[in-house]
């Protein structure tokens, strides 16, 4: 009784490892190369399955982007507008080298076209949370600064002796209680 | 024909099934458990930033965008209590990975961590998540020998741990280590930081670099060596690697590159860690005989 079950063992090790083996080397190419051959759609659920995703494109993430600073700057009516921390909860600080996750937040949904879903998201959880503070009103103008300053060229660098240019960009502003009763109102693109 | 047909299959087989010191698995379920146990605990102060209702990432919203099924521990914990509850138990069972108890079901529970966060937040992942992850899958279906392992001495009496057991989860752990190094190398011959060399340059100037400043500009030749020589590296560490004879060269050139690159940049030192339990899959037997020379003799004997 033993022989069978240890040799149906074997086999079931051999065409599992084999499987994953075969996802692994396909894996080897980039998504590109991937996307472009037919069995593409196998190996996307064999992925999605195991949970392993092979998407290795270590340092590629911006390799020009030299810092990043981003906060809410709140406006009551007729009042100067005042810096606030924009990490949720609790409106603290964003520190690009002490959180490198939140960092990756930043380059994800700040930076990415595609995300302007979670940047709404964003900012409906922000608004809500500058209300609960009990320090702004429903018709205080809320807006994400984000003030990336990107590489200049090796030349560039080297004439003007400046690493980075800023280029800020600004979402909003938006009404705190327009943006907690309908965060479709939030546009796309900061 | 038949008979290298035959002798093609065995190898093929070979592969998978061939005797492997279990010794191997046991130095790896520690190490993963170690690193794993480090991310954890590196995400610990920001759990609530990442994983409750009112931090940075909407569930509803990630749910609503995730492709597939989102499958998610994280769907029943969403307070920090809960969050903290769930972290606390997922580093239990590390803690279990890591002294091979119940290792199998600690495996599953690690696994399912991984799953959970990379579903609950996929914006806040690094590098080294996704390492960890497929490691925490490879893990999951890998042998799991009793040697190395926290026994009691009842179970000790009861039997020996297996000395050898089949390759194949190696095998996979090798094969998962090139094809990072490979589809990484591959997927910069059309980007033009790579291609024009200037690479390291721009990676120094940058908000990773430890040290971002205009000492980078005299150093430019010198970078673009680097830049090119990183791209070799890495396709010549899974050959080192392969072949017994020249493991160390392999094993000394990852060690490099990973010390540099965690040297170089800001919060990279899991990513050396992540790395490094992959290479643990291409140890010889002999090394692990060396290890465990090098071991007190208490420990030796309490568990092997």
């Amino acid at each position: 009784m033993r022989a069978p079950s240890q040799s149906s063992r074997k086999i079931m090790i051999v065409v599992f490892a084999s499987a994953h083996l075969v996802f692994l080397l396909f894996g080897a190419l980039p998504t590109r190369w991937r996307d472009r051959i037919h069995v593409s759609s196998v190996f996307n659920l064999y992925e999605r399955v195991t949970r392993c995703h092979q998407l290795w494109n270590m340092f590629e993430t911006i390799p020009n982007m030299h810092r990043t600073e981003a906060r809410l700057i709140v406006q009551e009516r007729g009042q100067k507008p005042r810096e606030v921390g924009m990490v949720l909860p609790g409106l603290r600080r964003f520190s690009q080298h002490d959180q490198v996750r939140l960092n990756n937040w930043m380059v994800n949904v700040v930076f990415n076209p595609t995300r302007g879903v979670f940047r709404e998201s964003y900012m409906k959880s922000a608004a809500e949370a500058l209300l609960r503070t009990g320090r702004y009103g429903p018709r205080t103008q809320v807006s994400l600064e984000v003030i990336p300053a990107y590489t200049r060229s090796l030349l560039g660098v080297r004439s003007l002796k400046e690493i980075a240019v800023e280029r800020p960009s600004v979402l909003g502003p938006f009404e705190l209680e327009t943006l907690v009763a309908n965060k479709t109102q939030v546009q796309a693109t900061p | 024909m038949t008979t290298g047909t035959q002798s093609l299959q065995s190898r093929f087989t070979g592969l998978f099934l061939n005797p492997a010191d279990s010794r191997l698995y046991a130095c790896i379920r520690i190490a993963f458990a170690f690193v794993s146990l480090l991310n954890l605990i590196q995400i610990w102060p920001d759990r609530e930033i990442f994983f409750t209702d009112v931090g940075m990432a909407d569930q509803e919203v990630v749910r609503k965008y995730t492709v597939g099924a989102y499958l998610s521990v994280f769907d029943l914990c969403r307070d920090v209590g809960a969050v903290s509850n769930y972290m606390f138990f997922s580093g239990c069972g590390m803690v279990l990975l890591l002294l091979g108890v119940w290792p199998r079901v600690a495996a599953g529970i690690v696994f399912v961590w991984y799953m959970s966060y990379a579903m609950r937040n996929p914006l806040i992942l690094v590098g080294w998540d996704e390492v960890l992850r497929c490691t925490s899958f490879l893990v999951l279906v890998s042998p799991m020998p009793a040697c190395w392992s926290w026994r009691s001495r009842k179970a000790r009496k009861r039997a020996a741990p297996e000395l050898q057991v089949p390759c194949y989860g190696l095998t996979l752990m090798k094969v998962q280590l090139a094809a990072i190094y490979l589809q990484a190398v591959l997927a910069r011959l059309d980007n033009e930081y790579w291609m024009s060399g200037d690479f390291m340059s721009f990676f120094l100037l940058s908000h990773n670099a430890r040290w971002p400043g205009l000492w980078v500009l005299n150093y430019g030749f010198l970078l673009k060596i680097v830049t090119y020589l990183v791209l070799l590296v890495e396709l010549a560490i899974p050959i080192l690697l392969m072949v017994p004879r020249w493991r160390w060269f392999g094993f000394g050139a990852g060690i490099l590159l990973h010390a540099g690159i965690s040297l170089m940049s800001y919060n990279l030192m899991l990513f050396f860690l992540a790395m490094m339990t992959l290479y643990l899959s291409y140890l010889q037997p002999e090394d692990m005989n060396w290890l465990q020379r090098r071991l007190p003799r208490r420990t030796r004997q309490a568990r092997v």
